[in-house]
């Protein structure tokens, strides 16, 4: 299944959370939609699966400083961080320690400059290849690390309970299986208890 | 959060594998983080004065290069 297949596969509010993540990616100046940003709209959702996440510590600001944290400003945050882990450097670590020297506000800036880089016109006539990401309101964001992911296993709990469309819910849960893009990550540097948080979701109805 | 004995471990068995899949990836990676790290560095030291001639040399690039890479941000 496709992301564009996945988008078109969901519930009105299962949608709502997609449209929720694109615009805190923007709102935070990343030029990527990660699983990170999947995780700040589901913890600030207006839905049972949301109030199951904030019960568990999972609020949207905590959420959003580790996210900020670990993204370094946006900077740093769609790289592949188990490649990265592979050949022995630790990502967390390096952020944390440009981020100590320089300060947080020159890696936004510095973010916000390789996102104007690589800002496509729409009228430049030159083909390119942009690859998987989400459309909104004349803005683009290319896929992340992580937001195939989270659609796939998302698919993956719909089929499941065989349920016709992917919900809120099924969206929760795909997330607790991703280990791509930050949320992982963020979810571990908040002490969440991932099969506690996967039990308490898997509850609801 | 991996612990320092499993994440070893692992970073272990990533540089014995002959897979290049794993790899080419780690290769793909550096690149992406490196260039993030020029852009940091680069605006950190424009801000502080430096000249392009002095970044260029520190980075092992020629003036024009770094110069065409990086000014446009600074216009």
């Amino acid at each position: 299944m496709t992301i564009r297949q996945a988008l078109d596969h969901q519930t009105p509010a299962a949608r709502a959370i997609s449209h929720s993540a694109f615009q805190h990616a923007i709102r935070l100046g990343h030029p990527y939609m990660g699983s990170e940003h999947f995780l700040l709209a589901l913890a600030s959702a207006d839905h049972p699966a949301g109030a199951v996440l904030r019960a568990h510590g999972v609020t949207p600001d905590r959420v959003e400083d580790q996210i900020v944290r670990l993204s370094g400003g946006g900077l740093f945050g769609d790289l592949d961080r188990d490649a990265l882990a592979s050949v022995g450097i630790d990502i967390e670590a390096v952020v944390d320690r440009v981020s100590r020297s320089l300060g947080p506000a020159a890696l936004h800036k510095a973010s916000r400059a390789a996102f104007r880089e690589r800002r496509v016109r729409w009228w430049d006539p030159r083909r390119r290849y942009v690859g998987p990401g989400a459309h909104m309101n004349g803005r683009f964001l290319p896929a992340g690390t992580g937001m195939p992911q989270i659609l796939h296993h998302a698919h993956l709990e719909e089929q499941a309970r065989q349920d016709p469309q992917i919900d809120v819910q099924h969206l929760a849960l795909g997330m607790l299986s991703v280990t791509k893009g930050l949320a992982p990550a963020v979810l571990a540097a908040l002490g969440v208890s991932v099969p506690e948080l996967r039990a308490a979701l898997a509850d609801r109805p | 959060m991996l612990t320092t004995m499993e994440s070893s471990a692992e970073i272990a068995e990533a540089a014995s594998s002959t897979d290049p899949d794993t790899g080419l990836r780690a290769v793909a990676a550096l690149r992406m983080l490196t260039e993030r790290l020029e852009i940091l560095q680069v605006d950190n030291a424009r801000r502080l004065g430096w000249s392009w001639q002095d970044i260029a040399e520190r980075l092992g690039v020629t003036k024009q290069t770094v110069h065409r890479k990086h000014a446009g941000r600074h216009a």
